[in-house]
């Protein structure tokens, strides 16, 4: 059923910090979108150990295409705080994955980000995003997204041919 | 398939996928500059092309085809090889 969101907590450690202040460096707010990202994947897909076998192997890829930042108030030492994330603008070749966090249990966004992925197969040509995990990206999508996911790509009656 | 009948179907294709407005698609907007499209987008259309022409867009097709023109005429080829 979709709608549902994921997140994570962290606290943070001196080594995010920088030396202006024990704010925390702005990398590590890139980092921490791919940490929440794979904790998804390792949690949510639970054909996951699979997929990776997959792209040992050299048959599947997974590739950040875009990645963006917003950076609304400081994090530092100490704080502790929670990433949510849910799935947007699906197509059957790439999804985004959106990131809201907050700190310290107040419901105030302090970073807005996202990224956009999609999947090479062995000849490096993209590819539909895999199965296993599409299931749990829509599961994990605001209901509005999934209805115009299924009506754009999924109702037999939106296919030119049959007009 | 006339020419024209692909060229509205592939203008349908490329407004939903594009999110444009069909009435500015022309056969000489530029798929890239004029229409938006990145390397995602000509992948998601290759797609929608397999299904609705039946017709599977290599790599280097996509690579050479530039114009809304460029692809009716790939498509107008094969739905004449097909109808021969």
């Amino acid at each position: 059923m979709p709608g549902r969101i994921f997140s994570v907590t962290h606290r943070i450690y001196f080594n995010e910090t920088n030396a202006m202040g024990g704010v925390v460096y702005f990398s590590n707010f890139v980092k921490w979108q791919g940490m929440v990202r794979e904790a998804f994947l390792t949690q949510a897909v639970p054909e996951w150990p699979l997929l990776i076998e997959e792209a040992r192997q050299g048959n599947v890829n997974m590739i950040t295409v875009e990645e963006h930042s917003t950076f609304i108030d400081h994090v530092y030492f100490g704080d502790v705080i929670q990433i949510c994330i849910q799935a947007s603008e699906l197509r059957r070749m790439s999804f985004k994955i959106n990131f809201e966090m907050t700190k310290n249990s107040i419901d105030r966004v302090i970073y807005r980000g996202w990224q956009k992925l999609a999947f090479q197969d062995k000849k490096g040509s993209l590819m539909t995003v895999p199965g296993a995990l599409f299931d749990a990206v829509l599961e994990h999508s605001p209901v509005s997204e999934v209805e115009e996911y299924k009506e754009k790509y999924l109702n037999s009656e939106n296919r030119l041919l049959n007009q | 398939m006339p020419n024209k009948r692909i060229l509205e179907k592939l203008k349908v294709i490329l407004a939903r996928e594009l999110r444009v407005d069909a009435d500015k698609i022309s056969e000489a907007s530029v798929l890239t500059s004029d229409l938006g499209a990145d390397s995602l987008d000509l992948a998601e259309i290759a797609l929608v092309i397999k299904e609705e022409f039946q017709y599977d867009m290599s790599d280097q097709d996509i690579q050479k085809i530039q114009t809304v023109s460029d692809m009716c005429s790939m498509l107008s080829k094969v739905t004449e090889k097909e109808a021969a």
